[in-house]
């Protein structure tokens, strides 16, 4: 409990306005100051300021980026009083249009709850609820300060993009799925024809290739298999400007890619590879699209000095004959280095660079030197020659492009290598 | 007595500067409220010492400037862009009105008190412990109502 600054001002007001009286020998100056005297005196003997109980209810708690919430804030007092309450939001968490403080009048036993709005501006997991209540007594002379924690947990999960195709993976998984294989076995798709054998369905026998080549064919097919797909993001740094950074966008094409390549029936993995390792072991189906949606809200930029290689990753994470989409700023020697291993381990690579470069200019507006950031694209240009060098398809991604477009050029870039 | 000629200027000068520094915890939402509570006070005591201020001016001074200072405070005390409770505003409002009714009693009572004359200076001694006593007793008798209840 603290005092307010009314306490000290009318205690003044009203003493120097007695002893003047007495000095002065006018007795309007004590008529003036008895009053200040009156509200102290009746004020203090009032009952202190009440401890508030509040509490915060979320609408919702699983969201999208861009949406809105509505959250309920209740509060409640033993006795009559004036609240001064405010939502504390965390950055990423902005008001709608709506009002974060209110003063509300309180009366005993009677909670009153107020509504307002909030937008997720950013993905993330936030602990939402942290409120400040001010109340004071009657005359406001006394001020009780409370911080109360809600643990009202809100996961704001990155936004979706509509995508038309997908890179397709080089190879198939031994699994039922929607791709189409490059090995040949009972399946939809007509693959080739080889002579008959023992033990062959006559419904699969070629009748006209049979009939020209006096001897029995039967058909060959492409089987329908699903792929490994491992989404590989790099967060060893970023590069950032106020609430968005090349992080944020890698997260968001990630949660792009999962959503999709797990509708048409592929597994998903997802590898966090910064100061801190995570890693998802790849899952196809609904269950699996939460966990990756769970997994990509933990993913954060971690400092740290320590060479970290791909060994570090359980063996189960990067599945044979995989895709792997890495989605990496390429600021890091840590992750560029990793991806070069990756694709000298024979792992199908496809490499999109999130760019840094439309961040490079400071926040206080600063312009970068014209050559530096000249010779810096040079360098990204020669590092994404030494890439495709080896195979690996690399398309640079800037924030305001579509990701279909870069989805379309890593396609096209691989129909070409193969 | 002074020469009210004189006094003109220092109590124009005193009420200008009054008014002036009114406008900072208005335009800063600053708490600070001693200037302009300070200076309206000076100048009471400049118009009065002028000549003799009535019972009603002096009544109605003492009512407006504790008026004045909860309205300055209130206003600090609002947090910006707030959404204020209807009820809340009606007790503030309550609340005004009776600092305005009380602040114009007391300082009626004061007056009335001060204008008493008495012979003996052992009627004054006691007519004073009287008030004083009065004084410290309504706040008890509130605190004893408060626990009661």
């Amino acid at each position: 409990m603290s005092r307010s600054p009314k306490l000290a001002l009318y205690a003044t007001f009203a003493a120097v306005s007695f002893i003047a009286a007495l000095a002065l020998g006018r007795p309007e100056l004590a008529g003036l100051g008895a009053p200040f005297a009156l509200v102290l005196a009746v004020g203090l003997s009032l009952p202190p300021p009440p401890t508030i109980e509040a509490s915060v209810r979320l609408g919702r708690t699983r969201v999208l980026e861009g949406d809105e919430i509505e959250v309920e804030l209740s509060l409640s007092a033993a006795e009559a009083c004036e609240a001064q309450v405010a939502l504390v939001l965390p950055k990423g968490i902005a008001p709608a249009d709506a009002p974060l403080s209110f003063v509300l009048a309180l009366a005993p036993g009677r909670p009153r709850s107020v509504t307002t709005r909030l937008a997720c501006e950013r993905w993330g997991a936030y602990w939402l609820g942290e409120l400040l209540v001010r109340s004071g007594d009657r005359a406001r002379l006394r001020l009780a300060d409370q911080r109360i924690d809600s643990s009202a947990v809100l996961r704001v999960y990155p936004s979706r993009e509509r995508l038309q195709s997908l890179v397709a993976p080089f190879e198939t998984q031994p699994f039922a799925g929607n791709r189409v294989s490059r090995a040949k076995a009972e399946g939809i798709e007509f693959a080739d024809i080889r002579p008959y054998v023992r033990g062959d369905r006559v419904r699969r026998l070629n009748w006209r290739a049979s009939s020209r080549g006096q001897t029995l064919y039967v058909n060959q097919q492409h089987p329908e298999r699903n792929a490994d797909v491992i989404l590989f993001l790099d967060s060893f740094a970023e590069a950032q400007r106020g609430n968005e950074g090349t992080l944020d966008q890698a997260v968001r094409a990630a949660a792009t890619l999962a959503d999709h390549y797990l509708a048409v029936q592929d597994r998903v993995g997802v590898v966090g590879f910064g100061g801190i390792v995570r890693w998802l072991t790849p899952a196809s189906g609904t269950l699996q699209s939460y966990r990756i949606a769970e997994a990509l809200l933990e993913t954060e930029v971690n400092f740290s000095y320590v060479w970290k290689r791909i060994d570090v990753l359980p063996a189960r994470t990067l599945t044979p004959q995989a895709l792997v989409i890495a989605l990496s700023p390429l600021l890091d020697k840590r992750g560029m280095y990793a991806l070069v291993d990756l694709r000298r381990r024979g792992f199908d690579l496809a490499v999109v660079d999130v760019s840094p470069i439309p961040f490079a200019d400071s926040l206080e507006g600063g312009v970068p030197d014209p050559q530096a950031l000249r010779l810096w694209r040079l360098w990204r240009e020669t590092l994404h020659l030494r890439y495709q060098e080896l195979g690996v398809a690399v398309t640079e991604w800037t924030g305001g492009e579509s990701l279909a477009k870069v989805v379309e050029e890593v396609a096209a870039f691989r129909r070409f290598a193969r | 007595m002074l020469n009210a000629g004189k006094l003109r200027l220092p109590i124009y000068t005193l009420g200008a500067a009054a008014l002036l520094s009114l406008s900072l915890p208005l335009l800063w939402r600053a708490r600070d409220t001693w200037l302009p509570l300070f200076l309206l006070g000076a100048e009471f005591v400049s118009a009065d010492s002028s000549g003799h201020l009535g019972a009603a001016s002096i009544v109605a001074y003492a009512a407006g400037l504790i008026g004045l200072c909860e309205l300055l405070f209130w206003f600090a005390e609002l947090p910006p862009e707030a959404s204020v409770d209807a009820t809340a505003i009606g007790r503030r409002l309550l609340l005004l009105a009776l600092s305005g009714f009380a602040a114009a009693s007391l300082a009626l009572v004061a007056l009335f008190a001060s204008s008493v004359r008495l012979g003996s200076a052992l009627a004054a001694l006691l007519l004073g412990a009287l008030a004083a006593a009065t004084l410290l007793t309504i706040p008890l008798l509130l605190v004893r109502r408060r626990q009661r209840s």
